[in-house]
């Protein structure tokens, strides 16, 4: 567009300069016309006072013979101009007549007609007379130039016409011509106004009144009329040189603007280039700016492995608005920390379990192996390889049971059944632990509680906790299992006066793998500290909630709290 | 020859015993963490086996305490805990050999022959004195190329004195290598071993390798 509106421009500009070329062209002809036609018109004043008159007495009785003159047109080259130059001019009166009957004839000191007339515009010059004397120059050689004297009022003093004339069939001349009274000429003649602008009728001007303005003088008037001439082909050589000069002018505007266009083009085009650079320059620079933090996020993310999970990056470091990402990153790495520890520690735990009874076994089997034995050895590495063999079986089902619930695999079966016989049934089962732990298991509750829940899941919470609560407690100690209906729900309660948890310790019971005091010493080796775990995942694919109160030393009471929406009227309205 | 065998699991324990007992070493017991350290401060063991995952305090606490301290047994770690990095650094804290479980019981007995030759300097397993060539690997003994049969006792009563030959065995030592926390004999005990060991190894050869330093104790020939 600025291109457009530039060459716009740019071509009114060019128009401009090719009038301002014309007009200059023309101002300069007309000029040169002028400066032409005054030096025509000085040409001819020049002659006009330079003129000399001859009077050859003998011829002017000659002419006396002659009245009209009319025999003299014959001798003159200019003849047929006389007549009518007399019958027009008509002059009067008796000096006149003498003069005119004298005949002077027209002469120029050579000398000093070179002097004046050197370098000088007019080729050609003519000087014609009222009494016939004419006199031309030797460059018209047989031409002659006539005046058509009705353009010359009688009664003018001085007069001009300029005009274009075709002076032969090849040669075309521009003219002046200068009517003026004898006696006006000379060294008196006054100095003629310029006349610029010459035209049919404009040629005369207001003439100074003549010093004796009488009636004689008034009525003799002699003219002459000098004509002075040059070729007008050296004029339009003159002009076709400035038309060249205008034209050349004119080109060269053209190429200029045609150069200043494509200036103005390539300009444009180096404007547009640098523009793009700097803008694709500050760009590039203004995204890597904006890019950069993330840049040092990517840094910090690539930097994370499953050995360091630190987000290696400080909130200085990033902008507002990077800030809550990184800090939920972090908490995210975090919890991913946590959880791959948990996974190393459970694999580590799981490993141990399994591995040291393995091992177990297969001592004892190469132990069995090296030799030959009584079979009372046999039997009893035999028999321990067995029980070897049960605990693994026992903890790899806790693990599998704990696997089953991490993948949602053990789904919640309700059933309608009693509560209490349940219950009972548990006790009865842990009961030969408790005698020979010498703990006292005792088991208090309504009976016929009739409950809608997973009886299964139940009955592995209660054989857990109790058995936890029997394997955890002093010589002669007692654990009570405790049944209560309340509105809304049921409570099973599980407590002993055992050992008792530590207070920092409470919260991580039900982690798998936690083992209060990381011993096996207490002689079960059954336990690898998953029956928590299991018992939480249980509690809470019943909808049941779980509670621990303990204290060191003094005992441990766990508490499940069944929702009631689960028993039997519930389960009865549902049926219905 | 006596070795610590800590370990918390009661059957792995009981059968290790009875295989490096029937290899005729010496065998202490010990299933927690602090009764290991009692142990190990409170009588001179050639190897202590370790596990890592005790009560109370676990194995690598143990090891660490016992080097600082300036104990300088040898000791082979026997772990669940088979990771490189968990090798590495129980070798790094001071252990001897690492064993991850499960493994084989004669992998398990060679390491510990190996550790015990380590204590005192042999690389040959076979020990020769004069005509007498003692396997312990293969647990033989022959004389004069003719095979002689000892009890695990007498066995490792001969070991013992050739692993410390030319010098003087008192019978206090001997009870002390040989002898497990469980054994209540008296050192007299040791002069009937010798007694059984000469009448197999120098009864029919010439010249007797076992000597008796009256007042001290008992020597085999150094050459």
């Amino acid at each position: 567009m600025a291109y457009r509106s530039a060459s716009r421009n740019l071509e009114g500009r060019l128009s401009i300069q090719k009038e301002l070329a014309q007009t200059t062209y023309k101002d300069r002809c007309r000029d040169e016309e002028n400066r032409l036609d005054d030096s025509l018109l000085f040409q001819a004043q020049t002659l006009a006072r330079l003129v000399q008159f001859h009077v050859d007495w003998g011829k002017l009785r000659f002419l006396e013979l002659h009245t009209l003159g009319l025999l003299a047109a014959p001798a003159s080259s200019s003849a047929y101009v006389q007549a009518p130059i007399w019958a027009l001019q008509g002059t009067r009166g008796f000096a006149f007549d003498l003069f005119r009957r004298a005949t002077p004839s027209i002469r120029f000191d050579p000398a000093e007609l070179l002097t004046r007339l050197d370098g000088q515009v007019a080729e050609f010059f003519q000087i014609d007379t009222a009494w016939n004397a004419s006199y031309k120059s030797n460059s018209l050689e047989a031409m002659s130039m006539a005046i058509n004297l009705a353009t010359f009022a009688p009664d003018e003093v001085l007069h001009w016409e300029y005009e274009d004339m075709q002076l032969s069939e090849s040669l075309k001349v521009r003219r002046v011509v200068l009517k003026a009274s004898r006696f006006l000429l000379g060294p008196n003649l006054p100095s003629l106004p310029r006349n610029r602008n010459p035209g049919p009728n404009r040629g005369a001007e207001p003439l100074p009144p003549p010093r004796n303005n009488n009636s004689a003088d008034a009525s003799f008037r002699p003219a002459i009329f000098i004509q002075c001439a040059y070729d007008l082909a050296k004029r339009d050589a003159l002009f076709a040189s400035f038309a060249q000069q205008r034209d050349e002018d004119i080109l060269n505007f053209a190429s200029e603007h045609k150069k200043d266009l494509e200036g103005f083009r390539g300009m444009l085009a180096a404007i547009n280039l640098l523009t793009f650079l700097a803008g694709g320059g500050i760009c590039f620079w203004l995204v890597r700016l904006g890019l950069a933090p993330l840049n040092v996020l990517t840094v910090a993310v690539s930097r994370i492995n499953e050995k360091d999970f630190n987000l290696d990056i400080t909130e200085k470091q990033l902008p507002e608005e990077l800030k809550p990402i990184a800090i939920r990153l972090g908490l995210t790495l975090d919890q991913l920390k946590k959880a791959f520890a948990r996974e190393k520690q459970a694999t580590a735990d799981i490993s141990h379990e399994l591995r040291t009874p393995l091992s177990a076994m297969l001592a004892t089997l190469d132990l069995a192996l090296r030799k030959t034995r009584t079979v009372e050895e046999y039997r009893v590495m035999l028999e321990d390889c067995r029980e070897s063999c049960t605990n693994m079986h026992k903890d790899v089902e806790r693990l599998l049971t704990l696997a089953r619930l991490d993948a949602g695999a053990d789904p919640f079966r309700p059933e309608l059944f009693d509560l209490s016989h349940l219950a009972s049934d548990c006790v009865k089962m842990l009961s030969p632990l408790a005698q020979s732990k010498g703990v006292e298991l005792q088991f208090e509750g309504e009976p016929n509680l009739d409950i809608q829940s997973d009886p299964g899941k139940l009955k592995e919470i209660l054989v857990n906790l109790l058995h936890n609560a029997v394997q955890y407690n002093k010589p002669s100690g007692s654990v009570f299992l405790r049944l209560s209906s309340r509105p809304g729900s049921i409570i099973i309660e599980v407590e002993d006066n055992g050992i008792g948890i530590e207070a920092s310790k409470k919260n991580r019971i039900f982690e798998r793998f936690f083992r209060v005091d990381a011993s096996r010493s207490h002689g079960d080796s059954t336990n690898c500290g998953l029956g928590l775990a299991i018992v939480k995942g249980y509690a809470e694919l019943l909808g049941a909630g779980l509670e621990v109160t303990s204290e060191l030393g003094q005992g441990s009471t766990f508490k499940i709290v069944l929702p009631a929406s689960l028993n039997k009227e519930a389960f009865a309205a549902s049926a219905v | 020859m006596k070795i610590l065998l800590v370990e918390d699991h009661k059957l792995l324990a009981r059968s290790l015993k009875q295989a490096l007992e029937e290899d005729g070493f010496a065998v202490d017991l010990a299933v927690a963490g602090d009764e290991a350290d009692a142990k190990a401060r409170g009588a001179i063991y050639d190897v202590v086996i370790l596990d890592l995952m005790l009560p109370k305090i676990d194995g690598l606490t143990l090891l660490k305490g016992w080097r600082k301290d300036g104990l300088t047994f040898h000791v082979l770690i026997l772990t669940a805990m088979g990771t490189l990095e968990d090798k590495v650094l129980g070798l790094n804290l001071g252990a001897d050999d690492y064993l991850p479980k499960p493994f084989e019981l004669t992998e398990f007995l060679a390491r510990v022959r190996a550790l015990v030759r380590r204590g005192h300097q042999a690389k040959d397993p076979i020990l020769r004195i004069h005509d007498l060539e003692i396997d312990t690997g293969a647990r033989s003994v022959r004389r004069a190329g003719k095979d002689i049969y000892l009890t695990p006792r007498e066995f490792s009563l001969l070991r013992f004195l050739c692993y410390h030959r030319g010098k003087v065995v008192t019978r206090s030592m001997v009870w002390e290598h040989l002898y497990d926390e469980n054994d209540d004999n008296t050192s007299n005990v040791v002069d009937v071993y010798i007694r059984y060991l000469r009448n197999k190894i120098d009864k029919n050869f010439t010249p007797p390798l076992i000597l008796t330093r009256w007042g001290e104790g008992y020597m085999i020939k150094g050459d």
